[in-house]
Formats: structure tokens, C-alpha cells, sequence
């Protein structure tokens, strides 16, 4: 009897609180976070709520900023997947950028040179985007399982190897040569990838985001993989003994999430820009490391959060142009939820969550 | 023999003045289990004094507890007669003179010997420290004390025994004049360890104490001059070395009442052998053999107890039999198939599982819930999941009747293992290995750490297992666990199984010798 209501009193003290609720922390960070904007908005003599509304106004207000913050959102959760994926196998890749700029140059190579029915060409364009990131994140890989050695490392130095390479591509071998700068030659009409008008006009790609981002969520909630990818990712000399390939779980990993972010490159090179030129790329890759901290556990979760992202992306110049508050503001917002939530995060485990015996 | 230990041990109390170190009502609890009752220990200006005991027996404690990495619950510490002030700690304890050298030495492998020994000494200030005179002045230490160390040399370059020496010389160096080294030798080849009770030698001659916290009785007879006994937290005795023999203190150190109260049933001649090594060797990352031409057996519904201190290959041997690791030579066969170079999952398709000894390392994944962890194995079989897809409510069905078979308390079965007590994190580990009906259990310290009723509970089901006709080998460092478990018994030291005895004819006295290395049982199957 007295076992019993421990029980349920033990039930009733957990899960009911608030922290652990797997929305509070990221939550409770980006509002930290505008807290934080809105203080450096009365530094810079604007009011905070002018200030936000300009940077909304900028981003939501009209078919056509709305379609630029949509399509800005794509880039960033196919990033953010290429990080979010790797890390559940505990690999932290920031290649992303990396990955990205070979994924957009490949599927220009396809569509530059290959001539076909226009399905197929950008099937395989988005296929050489994929293989092209991945490739770019087999060196760290191999050097993670073979020798151990720290990916954070590898992966930041093969961003600097692809960017320069795709910088070398674009003022070389693949110059359009009548560009006064290094740029590609732009991608025939017809192999870009279709746009469509639902309410706002955007390109499939926002289709094969979408299709990924809950694939991801399936695959990592509902599947056998999920349970063992997250056995590897949180305790991999555990799932050594329960007989789960550790390293060949970490390839499979590291290898989609890398083909994640070569497919955000390519997908923005047909989908959005149609060329890659020199500085075509924003930081992506890299606002995509923020983005999968704060969705966690839950990869649903990325959608609204890189959108949130996209919304600072496209609002920012709107914003610098109302208010004259810098727009780099902004991409100090970027960085802010992120070191609240590690903090937030931190000081959540440092509390005892024990069931008492 | 209990007079000879309540008599010596009483006689030095007179001379408590003139000692070096006097502790006294020493007490410790780490959360309920007592490591320490009320010990008493006082160290002379010169003397060499072992400090034995089983594993847990709270050897290691009591010298942290002393060189100010614990602080003592009870009890007064004096050194040299005056008391130590509450804010003890390592750094008091080296001003005082006391260096402890711990069994992983704590020297930095890419900085020089000088470095490493000087180190201790800078002050943050010291932008650019005079290192020829420290050189000059660790020279004459080294010159003095008869250590050969080249000090521009690195430390990753040296080996175990030169980079002890390198711990004793930055000790020595800071001062120290009572020397603790926790189980010295056990990295050390037997000339290192020679070299090394040679410079004990002289240490104690220019009237440095040393206490050497070991288990092993050959090399405790061999130099020290007086030695102490703790069992189970509590001091035993203390005896001279004339007075004692390895007989006298492996009596001292295991004695205990032996009633088997959970008895196994007898085991009948036709019992199928399911598990049997032959001839495994296996070398560890530094080349070291831990695991020397073992053969044996295990029988279907036998329990075979492996005795021995912690640390003699136990853990290799089962991460060898699990196939965690790739033995050098040697073969194991599960129920007649050679699985030698099986995987892990081969091997428990094959009906072997595994009880680590380190639930956290090997166990149990804190982070993920209990139905995850208790189907984890079994994660890709049917009824668990089909295609890959998992069967959400097989499983849970599964984890909720193993929360109440093995009665597990907790809310319900979707919470992180990391909320569950260390008994129930015990119990999902055996929920998980028992899920399939397996034909061998490699159990590794199935009850360390855990409370008496979760120990009980353990080998009960460990029991259960063997009369349902499942051979278990028990790898344990507990004697009384091995005592009361097993069918069989054979003891592991350094690498070798230097026992092998049915458990009616294993004989106290004799484990305790063999546990510790001194002698070798000549009735090997």
C-alpha cells in the first residue's frame, strides 16, 4: 500500500515540471534572447517594439518577402539536418558550409553540362549535390573512427578546402567568361528547379525540406535505426556491448547528414540563385548548428525554428533601413539563443532529478 | 593468532609521540555503505608499513582521507603530534610533508621529467623559472636517493617503472616525508619492482615513511616492517613482520564466517559443457599479456565462480568471452561452436550474454528510457519491431512486465534509466540479458555497489538461472559471492588462473594465498 502511493506520488513529481517539458528551454531561450534585442534596441535609441516590428514587417509583410523568407527557410533546415543528424550519432559537424558550396557547384556541373529530359537532369543534379557533400565529410569521418580524431577540427578545416575550392572553380575552370567577376555561367531555364504559387511563390525544394525533416523524425522516433543511433550517440560503449556496429551507425549518420547539406547547396543553386558566384552563399551551413541545438531532441522542431532563423535573415536589412539600427544586430541575435539555451541546459542537469528509492 | 594481532596491535600506542602519523577514530560513509569504522593508524619516522585488505576493504580511502582527498566524517588526524585543521586538503598535506602517489601516475606525458617534477612548485608569478638551479637541485636529489632518470627526457617516452620513479623524485622533491604509494607494483615487471623496493630501501634508511597500500602478500613480506590489516572498513591488527606469515594475514584479510545461505544444488556429471576456452591470451593496448594460456570450462546449470583481487585480467577476460575485444590466441567455443571470432551480436544469438561489470560504461544508456534499454539487444528482432519499424506497444507491453517481474520501482517504463536507483539499473541489465532465454551468463560483478536487498535479489536470480540449466560464469571480486554462488572455482592472478577447485574442496586459507599471488595450487585440471 505505502509502496503504491510512493509511486504515485513519484509519478506526479515527474514529467509535471515545467523544465521537463521539451519545449521550455529552447522556448524560454529565443525569449531571453529578444529580451536581450530589445535592450540593445533602447542602447541604440529605438524602441524595442519598433524595432521588432520592423524586422517582422520585413520579413512577413507582402507575397514577395514572405516567398524570400520561405525560401530562405529550406537552406537552413537541410543545414540544420546536416548537423542534427550526425549529433544524435554524437559527431558535431560543422562542415555544413563546406558541404554546401561542393553540393551547389556539383549540381551546376550537372546542369551545366548534361542535356537531357529536364526530370532527369535535375534528378541527377540533386543526386551529384547529395554525393558531393557527403564526400566532402569522408576524411573527417574516417579519421573519427579510424583514429579518433576530433571531427570539430576536421570538419571546420574542410570547410576552408571546399569553400576555396568552389572559389577556385568559379574564377577558373567554370568562369563565365563574359562576368566581370568569378561567377558560373547561369543554369538553362529549364533545369531549375519548378516553382509553384500557394499563396506565395516558391520552388519544390520547400517539398523535399519538408519530406526530410519528418523522414528524419520518423526515422529517428520510430525506427529500430533511431533507437540504436541513439544508444551510439549518448553511450557509445554501451551499444558496443549490446552488439550495435558503433562506428558503421556513426557512418550512416554522418554520411546522410552530410548529404543533407550538399542537397541545401544544390537546391538554393537551382531553386534560388541559379549561379554560384563569389559570396553567393550566406553562412548556412553555419546557421544551421543553432537551429539544431535548439530543436533538440524533437526534428520537428526545425522547421519552426529555422523559419524563426529566416524570418532575422530577411527582416534584417528591412529592419537597418527603418530604424537605422544595424542590421548585424541581428546576427548577434543569431548567435544568443543558442549560449542561453547551453546555459539553460547546463544548469537544468546540475539540478538532482533522482526517483528516490 | 587473534592474540598476536590484538597485542602488537596495542603495543605501539605507548610510542604515539614520537610517530609521524597518528590517526585515530578514523570514519567514512559514502551515501549508506560505511567505508571506514573507526580506524586507527599511527606511522614511525622510518618505517615501511603495508596496508592490505581486500578490494573495498578501505585501504585507498584511508590514505586519501590522510593526503586530504576525503574528508574524514570522524575522527582526529596528528602529524608529528599536532593536529590537522579542518581545511585539509592534497596541497596541505605536500606542505606537511606527505606525497601520495596514486596508481595512475599524475604526470603530464608531453612535458619533460624536470618539468613534471618542478611543476608543483611554480609559482603562477615565476614567468621564467630558474631551471638549472631546480635542475641542479632535483640532480642531487636523484644522485642522493640512487634514482637514474635522464630529466630532459619526456615522460611518454619513459617506462611504468622510470615514470614511478619520476612520481617519487616530485614528491620527494616537494618535500615529502611520508611517502603513500597505492599499489605500487601493479604496473611493474618484477625487476621494476625490484629497482623499486630498492629505493624504498633507501627512502626508509634516510628515515622517510613509506606505506605501501597493496593486496599482494609476497612483496608486503619482502621489505615492510610492520603490517596493517583492514577488512570490510574495519582494522583488523596490526603485526611486526617477524611475527607474521602470509598464512597469518591472508587469514586476517579474508577471514570471515562462511555459511552458504543461498546453496546451490548440486550439479549432475552429465551436464553439457556450453562454454569452454581453451588456450586464450590476449595482450593489452601496451603489448602487456593480461590474459596467459587460460583454459576451462562451464557446464550447463553450473556456476563458475572466477576469484581474484580486481585488476588481474578479470575485466579482459570478459570483454574476451562478450567479443569486445580480438584475443591473440586461444579459442572460445559456445556450446560446441567455435565463436572465436564471432561479434558480439553472433554471440548472444548464439545465447551468450553478458552482466557488466561497469553498469554505466558497459550497462545500461542513462539518457534513454527503460523499455529502450531493456529491449536494446533484441531491438531488430521480432516481436520488437518489423522492417526496422518499432512495435511501440510489444515494447512497451515487454518493459512493463519487466518492471513488475523484476520489480523495478519506477513511475513507468518511459523514464531515463539515469532516474532509477543502482539497483534497478542492476535489475534492467539482468531483465535485458534474461529477455532471451540465454545458454551462458558472463556476469561481472553483478553486485557491486548495490544495497543488500538488491544483492540478494541478484543472486537469487543468478541461482534461478543455473537450476533453469544456464551456465554462468561469475567473475567477482566479492569471496563471499563466489563462495556462496558457485560450483566451481577457479582464481585469477596476473593474467593466469592459478586455481581451479570444485567449492567443497577449496580450502580459506589457501584462496586467500592464491587471491594474493603467493603460491600456485598444484591440483590444476
Amino acid at each position: 500500500m505505502q509502496a503504491k502511493s510512493g509511486t504515485a506520488m513519484m509519478l506526479n513529481s515527474y514529467g509535471k515540471r515545467f523544465w521537463d517539458l521539451p519545449v521550455a528551454v529552447p522556448v524560454l531561450s529565443l525569449l531571453l534572447s529578444f529580451l536581450v534585442v530589445a535592450v540593445m534596441a533602447v542602447i541604440f535609441g529605438v524602441s524595442p517594439g519598433t524595432l521588432l516590428g520592423a524586422l517582422f514587417e520585413g520579413a512577413l509583410k507582402g507575397r514577395f518577402a514572405m516567398a524570400s523568407t520561405v525560401k530562405e527557410t529550406i537552406p537552413l533546415a537541410l543545414a540544420s539536418l546536416a548537423v542534427y543528424l550526425p549529433y544524435r550519432a554524437g559527431f558535431f559537424n560543422i562542415g555544413g558550409q563546406g558541404q554546401l558550396q561542393v553540393g551547389a557547384i556539383s549540381a551546376m556541373v550537372v546542369v551545366l553540362n548534361v542535356s537531357g529530359p529536364p526530370l532527369m537532369v535535375v534528378t541527377l543534379a540533386v543526386l551529384a549535390a547529395m554525393m558531393a557533400g557527403l564526400l566532402a565529410v569522408v576524411v573527417p569521418l574516417l579519421l573519427k573512427i579510424k583514429r579518433g580524431a576530433s571531427e570539430v577540427t576536421t570538419t571546420i578545416m574542410m570547410n576552408f578546402a571546399c569553400i576555396q575550392l568552389v572559389n577556385a572553380l568559379i574564377t577558373g575552370a567554370m568562369k563565365d567568361a563574359s562576368a566581370f567577376f568569378g561567377t558560373t555561367l547561369p543554369a538553362p531555364e529549364q533545369y531549375r528547379l519548378p516553382e509553384f504559387t500557394l499563396g506565395v511563390t516558391v520552388h519544390i525544394g520547400i517539398f523535399i525540406a519538408l519530406l526530410l525533416v519528418a523522414g528524419t523524425y520518423w526515422l529517428t522516433s520510430r525506427t529500430t535505426f533511431g533507437v540504436r543511433l541513439k544508444a551510439v550517440g549518448s553511450k557509445p560503449s554501451v551499444a558496443e556491448a549490446s552488439g550495435i556496429a558503433v562506428k558503421k551507425m556513426i557512418a550512416l549518420a554522418v554520411l546522410g547528414g552530410a548529404a543533407c547539406a550538399g542537397l541545401a547547396g544544390g537546391i538554393q543553386a537551382l531553386g534560388v540563385v541559379y549561379r554560384v558566384a563569389e559570396g553567393w552563399s550566406k553562412g548556412w551551413g553555419f546557421t544551421g548548428i543553432p537551429i539544431a541545438f535548439l530543436a533538440g531532441k524533437n526534428s520537428l522542431a526545425i522547421i519552426p525554428i529555422a523559419f524563426m532563423f529566416a524570418i532575422l535573415e530577411t527582416g534584417a536589412r528591412y529592419m537597418q533601413f527603418m530604424t537605422g539600427v544595424p542590421a548585424a544586430l541581428i546576427f548577434v541575435f543569431q548567435g544568443l539563443p543558442v549560449l542561453v539555451f547551453v546555459s539553460l541546459n547546463a544548469w537544468r542537469s546540475s539540478k538532482p532529478n533522482k526517483i528516490e528509492r | 593468532m587473534h592474540d598476536i594481532i590484538s597485542q602488537t596491535g596495542l603495543s605501539k600506542d605507548a610510542a604515539a609521540s614520537s610517530c609521524a602519523v597518528e590517526m585515530t577514530g578514523i570514519s567514512k560513509s559514502f551515501g549508506d555503505v560505511r567505508a571506514l569504522d573507526d580506524i586507527a593508524f599511527s606511522l614511525q619516522a622510518g618505517e615501511v608499513r603495508a596496508l592490505v585488505g581486500e578490494n573495498g576493504a578501505g585501504k585507498t580511502t584511508l590514505m586519501n582521507i590522510l593526503y586530504g582527498i576525503y574528508a574524514a566524517d570522524e575522527g582526529v588526524i596528528r602529524l608529528g603530534g599536532r593536529e590537522i585543521p579542518h581545511s585539509w586538503s592534497p596541497r596541505e598535506a605536500i606542505r606537511a610533508g606527505i606525497g601520495m602517489i596514486h596508481q595512475h601516475f599524475a604526470l603530464i606525458s608531453n612535458h619533460t621529467v624536470l618539468e613534471n617534477i618542478v611543476m608543483p612548485l611554480l609559482k603562477w608569478r615565476e614567468i621564467s623559472p630558474s631551471w638549472k638551479s631546480h635542475a641542479k637541485r632535483v640532480s642531487e636529489i636523484c644522485r642522493e636517493y640512487h634514482f637514474q632518470i635522464d630529466l630532459q627526457s619526456r615522460v611518454e617516452d619513459l617506462s611504468m617503472g622510470e615514470r614511478q620513479q619520476v612520481e617519487i623524485v616530485k614528491a620527494l622533491y616537494q618535500g615529502a616525508k611520508v611517502l603513500i604509494l597505492d599499489e605500487p607494483t601493479s604496473v611493474l615487471t618484477p625487476q621494476q619492482t625490484e629497482a623499486l623496493f630498492r629505493f624504498l630501501l633507501i627512502l626508509k634508511k634516510r628515515g622517510h615513511s613509506v606505506v605501501l597500500v597493496t593486496h599482494k602478500l609476497d612483496e608486503t613480506m619482502q621489505i615492510s616492517d610492520r603490517i596493517t590489516v583492514l577488512r570490510g572498513g574495519k582494522l583488523i591488527g596490526t603485526i611486526e613482520r617477524e611475527q607474521a606469515n602470509p598464512q597469518i594475514i591472508a587469514r586476517m584479510m579474508i577471514e570471515r564466517d562462511w555459511i552458504a545461505r543461498l546453496k546451490v544444488a548440486p550439479l549432475p556429471d552429465s551436464a553439457a559443457v556450453v562454454l569452454k576456452v581453451r588456450n586464450l591470451s590476449l595482450n593489452n593496448e601496451q603489448g602487456i599479456r593480461v590474459l596467459d594460456d587460460l583454459s576451462f570450462h562451464v557446464r550447463a546449470g553450473e556456476i563458475v565462480g572466477v576469484a581474484g583481487v580486481a585488476g588481474n585480467g578479470q575485466v579482459e577476460l570478459s570483454d574476451a568471452l562478450v567479443g569486445l575485444r580480438r584475443v591473440q590466441q586461444g579459442a572460445v567455443e559456445i556450446e560446441g561452436i567455435n565463436s572465436t571470432r564471432h561479434t558480439v551480436l553472433q554471440r548472444r544469438k548464439a545465447g551468450l550474454v553478458f552482466i557488466p561489470e561497469d553498469r554505466h560504461h558497459r550497462g545500461v544508456v542513462l539518457d534513454m528510457d527503460i523499455a529502450e534499454n531493456i529491449v536494446l539487444n533484441t531491438i531488430s528482432e521480432k516481436p520488437y519491431s518489423r522492417y526496422g519499424v518499432l512495435r511501440s506497444q510489444v515494447i512497451t507491453d515487454c518493459a512493463e512486465e519487466a518492471i513488475s517481474a523484476y520489480s523495478i520501482k519506477t513511475p513507468g517504463c518511459r523514464v531515463p534509466v539515469g532516474n532509477l536507483s543502482g539497483g534497478n539499473q542492476q535489475k534492467i541489465v539482468m531483465a535485458r540479458a534474461l529477455l532471451r532465454e540465454p545458454r551462458i551468463i558472463i556476469a561481472c560483478q553483478p553486485t557491486r555497489g548495490l544495497d543488500f536487498g538488491a544483492t540478494e535479489y541478484v543472486r537469487k536470480k543468478l541461482l534461478e538461472c543455473a537450476q533453469r540449466g544456464i551456465g554462468i560464469l561469475l567473475i567477482s571480486s566479492d569471496l563471499d559471492e563466489i563462495l556462496e554462488l558457485s560450483h566451481r572455482i577457479l582464481v585469477m592472478f596476473s593474467g593466469k588462473i592459478v586455481s581451479d577447485l570444485p567449492v567443497d574442496r577449496v580450502n580459506l586459507d589457501q584462496l586467500g594465498l592464491l587471491m594474493a599471488g603467493h603460491g600456485r595450487n598444484n591440483q590444476l585440471d
